[in-house]
């Protein structure tokens, strides 16, 4: 489809390196992405599971978790019910794949406008996300593959933890709320000293 | 000038001067100091006036028990009152000012109250203040407010930041004395997280009064420091001990700053979830009552240690110590070494023997003796319980009645605490919570004890946390047991003893307290004010407490203290409230159409959480010509209206229409794939919950809406009965609001406006009716189309995929550019929907039955449904009950109100019901309304009053259907 | 901020919660009369001590779990998913 996509208002992501505190970069990346929600009808999950498996070679999480295949991932959101997220080229043709493969083992529900998807990474980014989130989000205590439904910034969110080598999160939260959000985020590091900026080449 | 700083000595910078300013004066310190250390080392000796009765008042303490040395801290935006001078780490350009005097602090008016002293006693403001009622406002509260002030706040908005940040450990170490550290290093070598909180800026506690130790406690900082998994925060206070091991703190963190830094905050509130904590927080020295104990110059003697070791400060001349314990001779001791005046130790025991050690140091010692009088400059010492005594000239009077362990923290988290006979004082409790005391404030003293204490609580704390690694350090040698205290609470001599210095308590007012009935220990609290002040009674609460037991003729531990609750030490609001004030004090939700919106004019207004336009005001419009010009617009033409905030929820499975059959009061089951349904459903209780639109897509796919202000708690009330009530369902749902953009088009031109937009469905009447469901696409962007109405007029409803929303909105702009379509906001949205009678907010208030709102016959005749059965109570089916109605006034140029009472007459007393909505109507050119009317229906076309007290109106309204508009419905079906 | 612990996602702030409260009522059939109904809408032991309730972690997994808390003491016993029970009593 050529008619342009509405991310936030947030003018472009961002990232800056040097704080008050140091030089250690901390960058805020919305992501162009294809989100899927997918419930399991009654007494369906582990066809559902196998169907997915199949279909995408993606193996969904368990409760707590979220796994990547194929450049996806499949986050656990509640019992029977995962968030598949792919890549922005994806919208749409996600939805009706899924909804074919599944044929009536899931109900599938097209997300990818519905929420937005925001990367946080830096050294410092747990201190941050410590002035938002009141979960324990320590290297010994979430790893990698975490994933947690909690309420960031004082609205609901999906929070996981991203495969990388600084602390790296991903956060999925309501599109009507990406704007109040991205806000947030950045007042908590600019508490920290850093001041952002937009950058180049990052997603519009 | 009596007190002075010393040549040498202390942990303050004597190579570095800081100038800061006290009461106008310019006065020089030290980086190390407090404010109130440098006011003493500049011989300042009066630091403000007491509450009640305005006596002059001294630097009591050197802590966060001080009573009297409260000051307004900084000025203009940034003022803040009763501060601690004791707990305000000196900087440069520091400014204070003393509080509580009128004109000034050395000549006080108010000072008169001392001589009118019983008077003013206990409960006084309760007996006095009374009466008569009208004299309260003018005369009694400005009166008391200029003799109470204690301090002012600013006038202007704070200036600064303030956040919250919520940290987990495995073990949290409060206090970082010999204890603290310990526990702390055995914690953190354990390989546990371990976080150490230290209200000081210094860490250290007791350490910082020895010097002996200064090495041991360097080593342990930098052990310590080195350790990645702990973590040292100083300038923190734990105020509180919540439930399941959460405790709440405010760090300070540019308290030491005329400023904060760029970016930074002033204070940082925090919380701590710790699988365990270990409370070292020390212990405090108690008062001993005994005529002029508030006089400058009485000064605590471990906080004149303080002055002497830490500050390297001589707070007096010639000093008289006054102890019932052994921990006062190590003040006698440092007074003597700094060699200034004579000393002289009173100790009420017969016995010590540390007596001759004192002797040969030159110093005074007077067993089985007490202080009965003390001025500021003489104290008279007598034998105890005895008469006359012995003269001495003394600028420095140092009371020590022992230590309370503070044993608030452990208090709070549920541990009652004990009574300690060894002590006389009380000791943490049994624990509830995942916590335990060390060293001190378990009553363990002495650095060396505590020291090992501290080291065990923090290995066991470790281990229950799930890290028994055990790891040896060193530790300070363990020093001779002390001689047992004596409990000593009263000199009984005539004139003032203070229990509570702040708050000018008296132990007379404590006895007079149990005379007059308030003798439980709670009571006697709140009718004296005793330990109600922002020292919480540190220092004299247990000394009251003895002397209310004396008086009850019981011992002292019957009585006990008052509870211990949050906070220990005072919280400015700020730092509460963190970030969360002014632009950031809650979510903002934004509609994908929030951009366009803003850039064409709208007036934006929070519903809820959501920013919606109210109005698109052209310019030189005013008060209600946009709301008019908008409506009428879709009234004769066609308008658009984003409608996104709608809660909307998808609703999936074999078992879906089952499911809506029993939340809604009507059936779904009968709606067929491309149409769609007003629905109505019940709380449990019969009352009406919510409405809205429901269309089924599939034979096994719904989309149910809801109102704005009801999606969250529908999707909850859905999510209960699905997942509780009825688990069998075979049914999957979930939120689709922020997926689907929804805009309304609305008006006699509407179709033809989306005619020239629509692609891929047919929208003429035939094959598109009214309650219709189609898929079409808008500017290549696919789109859901529904044919509802709200404004009554012909109309669409168009769901977009919400990053789509502008160009969808956009494309339907231009298709109706021919017929003058305009956007329209929720003002013109809500005139119109008053104007077809249509129920929300105001009328779906969680009172009204679904035959309140003349939807009685929606509900269905067989079936479960959730609330048909309550909302066949009697009282509820009563057809008697405020039905809505509409009315209109008879003179069309009254004006109605929302709120008003519906009554027969003028002046009478008995409402029939209240106006529940109203608006100016563009119809009929007059305001209408809607209201709740007992027996409407039968009162049609009948006058009767609308009355608002409030605005002394009374207008004569006509009852009408509550459709002002189409009321056979037939714009909507053209 | 009490820890409710979610059988789904492990212990959880409380604000992630919302509370409904008695969780030992049972909706009755249709056919059980008003009398039933109003006992399940509005009739409560209110016990001191131990009480099984419905807490929504609508913050988080959105199930309505059961949690057993004791109103006293705010201690929390054992909690479970909607359509699971919990331990028959707790000491
Ligand atoms: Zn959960």
């Amino acid at each position: 489809m050529s008619a342009p996509e509405r991310l936030s208002r947030f003018p472009a992501s961002r990232s800056l390196s040097g704080g008050r505190k140091g030089s250690d970069a901390l960058s805020i990346v919305e992501q162009h992405a294809a989100l899927t929600q997918i419930t399991a009808r009654k007494g369906r999950q582990s066809d559902v599971a196998s169907i997915v498996a199949r279909a995408l070679a993606l193996e969904l999480a368990d409760p707590g978790r979220a796994t990547n295949g194929s450049g996806r991932t499949a986050i656990w959101v509640q019992p029977g019910s995962w968030l598949i997220r792919a890549p922005g080229s994806e919208r749409g043709e996600l939805s009706t794949s899924l909804r074919q493969s599944l044929d009536g083992a899931a109900a599938v529900v097209d997300q990818s406008h519905g929420r937005n998807v925001i990367e946080f990474s830096g050294k410092h980014a747990q201190s941050v996300l410590a002035r938002l989130c009141r979960l324990d989000l320590h290297d010994r205590a979430f790893t990698p593959g975490a994933s947690a439904s909690t309420i960031v910034g004082h609205v609901s969110c999906q929070l996981y933890r991203l495969e990388s080598p600084v602390p790296s999160f991903g956060l999925i939260v309501g599109s009507t709320f990406a704007e109040w959000l991205l806000d947030e985020l950045q007042a908590a590091a600019s508490s920290h000293g850093w001041n952002f900026q937009p950058v180049r080449n990052a997603a519009a | 000038m009596t007190s002075k700083r010393l040549p040498s000595g202390g942990l303050i910078d004597r190579g570095t001067t800081v100038r800061f300013n006290f009461d106008g004066r310019s006065f020089t310190g030290h980086p190390g100091d407090t404010l109130a250390s440098a006011l003493l080392a500049n011989g300042v000796r009066l630091v403000g006036r007491s509450f009640k009765y305005h006596r002059p008042r001294g630097i009591m303490t050197a802590g966060p028990e001080e009573p009297n040395a409260l000051v307004e801290l900084r000025e203009g935006a940034r003022r803040e009152p009763n501060t601690k001078a004791t707990e305000i780490e000196l900087h440069d350009g520091l400014v204070s000012a003393s509080q509580n005097r009128w004109p000034s602090l050395a000549f006080d008016l108010m000072s008169i109250n001392g001589f009118a002293g019983p008077a003013i006693s206990a409960g006084f403001y309760y007996k006095t203040f009374m009466w008569p009622k009208s004299f309260w406002e003018k005369l009694y509260e400005p009166l008391i407010r200029r003799a109470a002030g204690l301090g002012r706040a600013a006038s202007q908005p704070d200036p600064d930041h303030y956040e919250a940040m919520h940290a987990h450990c495995d073990v949290l170490v409060v206090g970082s004395g010999a204890a603290g550290l310990a526990a702390a290093r055995a914690a953190g070598e354990a390989g546990a997280r371990v976080i150490i909180c230290e209200r000081d800026f210094v860490p250290g506690g007791g350490l910082l009064l020895s010097p002996a130790d200064a090495a041991w406690r360097g080593d342990m900082v930098n052990a310590l420091e080195a350790m990645p998994n702990v973590e040292i925060l100083t300038r923190t206070n734990v105020f509180g001990y919540y439930d399941h091991n959460l405790l709440g703190a405010v760090e300070r963190v540019s308290d030491h700053k005329a400023e904060p830094d760029q970016h930074e905050v002033r204070q940082r509130y925090r919380t701590f979830r710790a699988k365990q904590v270990v409370l070292a927080t020390g212990a405090s020295e108690r008062l001993i009552a005994f005529p002029g104990n508030d006089r400058p110059g009485a000064m605590m003697a471990g906080a004149a240690l303080t002055y002497l070791r830490r500050f390297g400060v001589v707070p007096g001349r010639n000093a008289v110590v006054f102890t019932n314990n052994d921990s006062a001779y190590e003040t006698a001791l440092a007074l003597a070494e700094a060699g200034s005046g004579k000393v002289t130790l009173v100790d009420v025991r017969s016995q010590s023997a540390l007596a001759a050690a004192m002797t040969a140091r030159g110093i005074d010692v007077r067993l089985a003796s007490e202080v009965a009088y003390f001025d500021g400059k003489t104290a008279l010492v007598r034998r105890r319980g005895g008469a006359g005594g012995d003269k001495f000239v003394a600028d420095l009077l140092c009371p020590s009645g022992g230590w309370n362990p503070n044993v608030q923290l452990a208090s709070q988290s549920g541990a009652k605490p004990r009574w300690e006979a060894t002590l006389a004082s009380h000791v943490p409790g049994e624990s509830v919570q995942a916590e335990r005391s060390a060293g001190a404030t378990k009553g363990i003293f002495g650095i060396g004890a505590a020291a090992y204490d501290g080291a065990r609580a923090g290995r066991e704390a470790a281990a229950a946390a799930g890290f028994a690694k055990a790891q040896d350090f060193a530790l300070p040698e363990r020093g001779p047991a002390e001689q047992p205290i004596a409990p000593f609470w009263e000199v009984k001599a005539s004139g003032k003893s203070f229990v509570d210095l702040q708050h000018d308590v008296t132990a007379e007012d404590i006895r007079l307290a149990h005379r007059e009935g308030f003798s439980h220990v709670e009571h006697a609290k709140r009718y004296t004010t005793h330990g109600m002040a922002t020292d919480q009674g540190k220092l004299g609460s247990l000394v009251g407490s003895a002397i209310l037991a004396e008086a009850r003729g019981e011992p002292v531990e019957a009585v006990g203290v008052p509870t211990h609750r949050p906070y220990t030490m005072p919280v400015a609001f700020g730092a509460l409230a963190g970030h969360a004030s002014g632009a950031h004090f809650q979510p903002v939700r934004r509609t994908a159409l929030n951009d366009w919106h803003l850039r064409n004019g709208a007036v934006m207004q929070p519903t809820g959480a959501w920013l919606r336009p109210f109005f698109y005001p052209k310019p030189g419009e005013t008060g209600w010509e946009p709301i008019f010009r908008e409506a009428r617009a879709v009234r004769s033409s066609v308008g658009i209206c984003d409608v996104s905030t709608l809660g909307k929820i998808d609703v999936q499975g074999p078992d879906a229409a089952a499911f809506l059959d029993r939340l809604y009061i009507n059936t779904f089951s009968t709606l067929a794939v491309g149409k769609c349904r007003y629905g109505v459903m019940l709380r449990e209780d019969g009352i009406v919950f919510d409405d809205g639109t429901t269309s089924r897509l599939a034979e096994d796919h719904f989309l149910v809406t809801t109102t704005t202000g009801n999606a969250a708690p529908v999707l909850e009330h859905m999510e209960f009965h699905a997942q509780t009530v009825w688990p069998e369902l075979d049914v999957q749902f979930c939120s689709v609001t922020d997926q689907w953009a929804q805009v309304a088009v609305a008006g006699p031109k509407s179709r033809e406006t989306l005619a020239a937009a629509v692609d891929g469905l047919d929208l003429s009447n035939e094959v598109f009716p009214f309650m219709g469901v189609g898929e079409g696409k808008i500017a290549g962007v696919p789109v859901r189309l529904f044919r509802i109405s709200f404004s009554g007029e012909l109309a669409y409803e168009i769901a977009v995929p919400s990053g789509h929303a502008e160009t969808v909105w956009e494309a339907i702009l231009a298709a109706g550019k021919p017929f003058g379509i305009v956007p329209y906001g929720l003002e013109a949205m809500s005139l119109m929907r008053v104007e077809k009678g249509h129920a929300a907010g105001p009328e779906l208030n969680g009172q009204t039955t679904a035959a309140d709102l003349g939807m009685g016959r929606m509900m269905k005749k067989s079936g479960d449904v959730i609330g048909r059965v309550l909302a066949g109570r009697p009282g509820l089916a009563d057809p008697g009950r405020p039905r809505l109605v509409g009315i209109r006034p008879v003179d069309t140029n009254k004006r109605l109100r929302g709120g008003a009472h519906i009554v027969r007459e003028p002046g009478s007393g008995t409402s029939m019901g209240w106006v529940s909505s109203v608006t100016q109507s563009i119809e009929h050119a007059c305001w209408i309304g809607l209201a709740m009317v007992e027996n409407g229906e039968a009162l049609k076309n009948q006058r009767v009053f609308a009355v608002s007290p409030l605005h002394d109106e009374s207008v004569e309204v006509t009852i009408t259907s509550p459709h002002h508009v189409d009321p056979e419905n037939l714009r909507v079906r053209a | 901020m009490h820890l409710i612990p979610c059988p789904y996602c492990g212990e959880r702030p409380q604000d992630e919660f919302h509370y409904r409260g008695d969780a030992t009522v049972k909706r009755p059939a249709p056919d059980a009369g008003e009398q039933a109904f109003y006992d399940y809408v509005y009739t409560r032991a209110n016990p001191r001590g131990w009480h099984d309730e419905w807490w929504q972690h609508y913050a988080g997994c959105r199930q309505w779990i059961r949690v057993r808390r004791n109103t006293l003491t705010h201690a929390v016993a054992a909690s479970a998913g909607p359509a699971d029970a919990l331990p028959e009593a707790t000491p």
